[in-house]
C-alpha cells in the first residue's frame, strides 16, 4: 500500500469512527465536502487538524484551513503527502 | 436619551487620527497592501460608498443588506450604509442562499452589497425601490425564530449608542488599544467590536470565520497582532484553551478579556487565568434585543473549590432591571425598537407596568443574590445557546420537517463537554430506506447556518407523546 493509500485509509477511518459512527462507509466519498456540507462541526474540524498534526508529525497553517483547502478526504491526503507526512 | 449617530464615531476618529490604522484583516499578512486601512481612508471609502448608494436612490431609513465576508470591505459597507442614512442588515456570505434571500425580503431591503472577491470593489444591486423609513433605524440583526423563520431585531442609533457609550465609559478604550473582532458581523457581539474601538482611534483586527475555526492560528494572531482587548463567547475561549497551543506565545499587550453569550464555568475561567494572568475579566450579559444590559467584573481571586459560574452581574447604569415571576425584564437606553415588521411579536415581547413603562422580557430566569448580582438559572422557553448563538429549536424542526422523507421532527438539546450543548434531532420517516447521516447533514447545511446543524440525527418508529398527544420532549431529552 502506498503512503497516500495508507493516509486515505487512516483519515477515512478516523472521520467515520469519530464523527459518523454507525454510518455506511460508502456514503463518505473522497470528494464529499466535509465543512461546506455540514458533515463536520467546527469542533470536529479542530479535532481532525489535531489528529493530522499528531499522527503525521506535520504542521498545518491557518491559511490551509481557511477557505476550504482541507475540505475533502482527497484534499487532506494531498496536503499530508505534500508535507512529507509520515507516521 | 443618547443622541447622535453611529457613523459619527468614525468621522470623529478620522478627524483626530487620519493616519492611524483603523482596521486590520488578520486573514492577510501584516504587510499586505489590502491587509489594513487607515482612519482617513476608511472614512473616505465609506463616504464614497454612501454617495453611490444615494445616487442610486437609497433614502434615509431604507434597509441595505451587507452580504460581504468579514473583511475591511464589509466594514466599509456597514459605514457606507450608515452614512447614506440607511440601516444595515448584515449577512454571512456563505450562509444558505435561500435563508439569506428570505431575510433580505423580510427586511424589505432596497439594495444588496456584495464583492466578487476579497478586497474587490463593492457592488450595489438594487432589490426594490427604496421606500425610506425611520432615519433613526441603524441596523437589523436576524436571529433564529421559533416559528421557523428568522426574526429581525431592529435597533436605533440611540439604542446602539447607549450601549457603545456605556461600554466606552466602563472599559476606557484608547487610541493605543488593539481590539480583536472575533464574532461575525451578524452576531450582536460585533456591535461592541465595530463601534467601541473605531470611536476612539483604536485598531480593530478582524478574525474571520476561517481563522476562528483554527485555534492554533488564532492564539498566534492574538500574540503577534498585540491584541489588548478580547471579546468572544466562552466557547471560543474553551476552544483556544483545548486546541490553541496557547503556551507557545506570550501576550503582554492583553489588558481586558470580555466574554458573553454563554455560561463560563468558574474552573474553566481559572484555567484561562493561569494562561492569561494579567488582563481584567468581565462577563457581559444581554440578548440581542437589549445589547448588553448587565455585567460582572470577575474578581482576581476566588474560592478554589468554586465550580458554578459567576453571576451575570448588576444592571448597566443606562438600563433598569426587574424580575417578574423569575424572569429578567429590562427597560432603558439599550433596548431594541422592536422586531422588524412584526408588531404582534414585538408587543408580546414586552410587558407594560402600571405606569405604562415597557419592559423587554428576556426569557431568562434569574435570581437576585445577596450581593446584588443576578444569577442566571435557565430559560423559560426552548431557546438554546450554542457557541454563543441563540437557536430556536423550532426553526430546526421546521427545516427537517420539510425534508421529503421526514414525516415528523423533534429537536432537543443536551449538555456537551466540548461544545457546551449538543443538538439532537429525532425524526420519523416515510416507508423506504433510511437516508444516510451524510444526506441529513448535507440537507441541513443547505438550509441552516452551520451552528444550527444538529450533531445527531436519530430515526425513530414514532415520536414519544404526552397524555395530551403533544411531542414528549422530556422523554426525548432523556434518551442517551
Amino acid at each position: 500500500m502506498s503512503d497516500a493509500d495508507q493516509i486515505r485509509t487512516d483519515v477515512r477511518t478516523y472521520i467515520l469512527e469519530q464523527f459518523l459512527r454507525g454510518e455506511d462507509p460508502s456514503t463518505l466519498a473522497d470528494d464529499t465536502r466535509l465543512t461546506r456540507d455540514g458533515i463536520l462541526t467546527s469542533i470536529d474540524n479542530i479535532k481532525l487538524v489535531t489528529f493530522l498534526e499528531d499522527t503525521y508529525h506535520i504542521a498545518i497553517e491557518a491559511h490551509e484551513v481557511i477557505g476550504g483547502p482541507l475540505d475533502t478526504v482527497n484534499d487532506i491526503v494531498n496536503t499530508v503527502v505534500s508535507k512529507g507526512g509520515a507516521r | 436619551m443618547t443622541t447622535g449617530r453611529l457613523e459619527e464615531l468614525l468621522r470623529r476618529s478620522a478627524e483626530r487620527f487620519p493616519d492611524r490604522i483603523a482596521v486590520q484583516d488578520a486573514g492577510l499578512p501584516e504587510d499586505h497592501a489590502a491587509g489594513s486601512i487607515t482612519y482617513g481612508t476608511l472614512d473616505r471609502e465609506a463616504d464614497g460608498l454612501a454617495q453611490r448608494l444615494i445616487a442610486v436612490g437609497i433614502r434615509p431609513g431604507d434597509r441595505v443588506v451587507v452580504r460581504i465576508a468579514k473583511s475591511i470591505g464589509a466594514v466599509i459597507g456597514i459605514f457606507g450604509v450608515l452614512k447614506a442614512g440607511a440601516a444595515y442588515v448584515p449577512q454571512a456570505a456563505d450562509a444558505p442562499a435561500a435563508r439569506n434571500d428570505r431575510i433580505a425580503a423580510s427586511s424589505g431591503a432596497a439594495a444588496l452589497l456584495t464583492v466578487a472577491e476579497r478586497g474587490g470593489p463593492i457592488q450595489i444591486d438594487l432589490l426594490q425601490r427604496g421606500d425610506g423609513g425611520d432615519p433613526q433605524l441603524s441596523y437589523i440583526l436576524f436571529t433564529s425564530g421559533s416559528t421557523g423563520e428568522p426574526k429581525g431585531v431592529a435597533h436605533t442609533h440611540a439604542s446602539a449608542l447607549s450601549f457603545v457609550d456605556w461600554a466606552a465609559e466602563r472599559f476606557a478604550p484608547t487610541a493605543d488599544d488593539v481590539f480583536a473582532s472575533h464574532a461575525p458581523f451578524t452576531f450582536d457581539l460585533s456591535i461592541f467590536d465595530l463601534f467601541v474601538p473605531l470611536g476612539h482611534g483604536a485598531t480593530l483586527v478582524l478574525f474571520d470565520e476561517g481563522l476562528g475555526r483554527f485555534p492554533a492560528g488564532l492564539a498566534q494572531a492574538i500574540a503577534e497582532r498585540r491584541i489588548s482587548v478580547w471579546y468572544s463567547t466562552p466557547s471560543t475561549l474553551r476552544m483556544l484553551m483545548a486546541y490553541g497551543r496557547m503556551e507557545r506565545h506570550s501576550y503582554p499587550a492583553l489588558r481586558l478579556v470580555l466574554y458573553a453569550g454563554e455560561v463560563f464555568a468558574a474552573n474553566q475561567l481559572r484555567e484561562l487565568k493561569q494562561i492569561w494572568p494579567a488582563p481584567a475579566y468581565a462577563n457581559l450579559y444581554g440578548p440581542t434585543e437589549t445589547n448588553v444590559c448587565t455585567y460582572y467584573e470577575v474578581p482576581d481571586r476566588w474560592d478554589e473549590e468554586r465550580v458554578e459560574p459567576f453571576p451575570i452581574g448588576i444592571c448597566c447604569e443606562n438600563d433598569q432591571a426587574l424580575v417578574v415571576d423569575g424572569e429578567l425584564c429590562i427597560r432603558g437606553g439599550t433596548v431594541m425598537a422592536g422586531y422588524w415588521g412584526q408588531p404582534e411579536l414585538t408587543e408580546a415581547a414586552f410587558l407594560t407596568d402600571a405606569d405604562g413603562a415597557r419592559w423587554y422580557r428576556t426569557g431568562d430566569l434569574v435570581q437576585l443574590v445577596d450581593d446584588g448580582n443576578y444569577q442566571f438559572l435557565g430559560r423559560r422557553d426552548r431557546m438554546v445557546k450554542r457557541q454563543g448563538y441563540r437557536i430556536e429549536l423550532g426553526e430546526i424542526e421546521a427545516v427537517l420537517g420539510s425534508h421529503e422523507r421526514v414525516t415528523e421532527a423533534a429537536v432537543v438539546s443536551a449538555p456537551h463537554p466540548d461544545q457546551g450543548v449538543e443538538i439532537r434531532a429525532y425524526m420519523t420517516i416515510d416507508d423506504g430506506e433510511k437516508p444516510s447521516l451524510v444526506a441529513f447533514k448535507t440537507y441541513s447545511a443547505r438550509n441552516l447556518p452551520s451552528y444550527m446543524i444538529p450533531d445527531r440525527f436519530v430515526v425513530l418508529e414514532g415520536l414519544p407523546r404526552t397524555s395530551t398527544d403533544k411531542i414528549d420532549y422530556r422523554t426525548l431529552e432523556g434518551l442517551a
